[in-house]
């Protein structure tokens, strides 16, 4: 099967709905088996920082819930540009269906960045500019969700909302950059630096764990939601008995 | 190992962290399989009734 021919199928509702649950347990299983190794180590047998002490252990959360926040609103931008130029309404119901999964794992972020800052920096919060642009981010994920709920039609709030996520996504690169660019309070990139990553082993494989690990959870969730959205979206969706609403 | 309380004043933050993303993650898991759920028994009363309107006009 060419490339193409495969993109096709796949472009089609009742052939997506399969292939997201077919998906779900490839992404579930080792999601959980990563975050049980990544975040029982990180909490109980990495060793502790020599500078930050215990506290750095929040790292195995917020890093990674950081990365969330910008691979969810990357993949809405694009599948958002791509909604909008060759007009494939499953790419607007990705992007629907991952918005509420970016805004919670950035007020995770936000807010495990905060118990983080308070006992380094003496502050809960600051207007830095890595904390403000992340925050930022997290008024677009809220304002394209707002957008989408204030259109009675459907395919007026995909086009409003597609056109905020990717005009958005200008917000992704100040986020990352944001501590080159600025005198910031907060650390420099720890892992993905020039002369490599800024921690030892022991700390540093359970904190890819658990990259790895949310990056699948965020998969699997989002195969759930998708699979939610195709079938609000179809108006008869006779293919759903012929499947069966078990048959993943 | 890290045993529960070693952590001093930082054990708030930390495990406070820790409990606020279970929280986070159950919330997402249990709202986003409702909503499938919820999806999926709306089409098939939709089916059942012979109501071709759905949500898209």
């Amino acid at each position: 099967m060419g490339m193409w021919t495969w993109f096709h199928r796949l472009a089609s509702p009742p052939s997506c709905y399969r292939t997201a649950g077919q998906l779900k347990p490839w992404f579930w299983i080792p999601a959980v088996l990563l975050l049980g190794y990544g975040l029982g180590t990180g909490l109980w047998f990495a060793p502790p920082d020599y500078q930050q002490g215990d506290a750095y252990r929040i790292i195995y959360i917020h890093a990674p819930s950081a990365w969330l926040s910008l691979l969810a609103y990357t993949t809405m931008a694009v599948a958002s540009a791509v909604a909008l130029v060759w007009r494939i309404k499953l790419a607007h119901a990705l992007t629907a269906a991952l918005a509420p999964l970016g805004a919670s794992f950035t007020l995770l972020c936000l807010v495990t960045g905060s118990l983080w800052g308070r006992p380094m920096w003496g502050a809960y919060w600051a207007w830095d500019a890595r904390l403000t642009s992340e925050l930022i981010l997290l008024f677009l994920y809220l304002g394209y969700m707002a957008l989408r709920a204030a259109y009675d039609e459907r395919e007026r709030a995909d086009r409003a909302s597609a056109v905020l996520a990717v005009v958005g996504l200008v917000n992704v690169p100040v986020i990352h950059f944001s501590v080159v660019w600025w005198n910031s309070l907060h650390q420099g990139s720890t892992v993905i630096r020039s002369g490599g990553p800024a921690m030892p082993t022991s700390m540093l494989i359970p904190l890819l764990a658990c990259f790895f690990g949310f990056t699948l959870l965020l998969a699997y969730l989002a195969c759930i939601r998708l699979r939610a959205e195709i079938v609000l979206r179809e108006r008869k969706p006779t293919w759903l008995v012929n499947q069966g609403r078990d048959h993943d | 190992m890290t045993e529960i309380g070693a952590m001093g004043s930082y054990g708030v933050y930390v495990y406070g962290s820790y409990l606020l993303m279970a929280v986070v993650v159950g919330l997402n898991w249990w709202l986003s399989a409702r909503r499938e759920r919820l999806a999926i028994e709306q089409a098939m009363r939709r089916l059942a009734a012979h109501d071709t309107k759905g949500e898209t006009p």
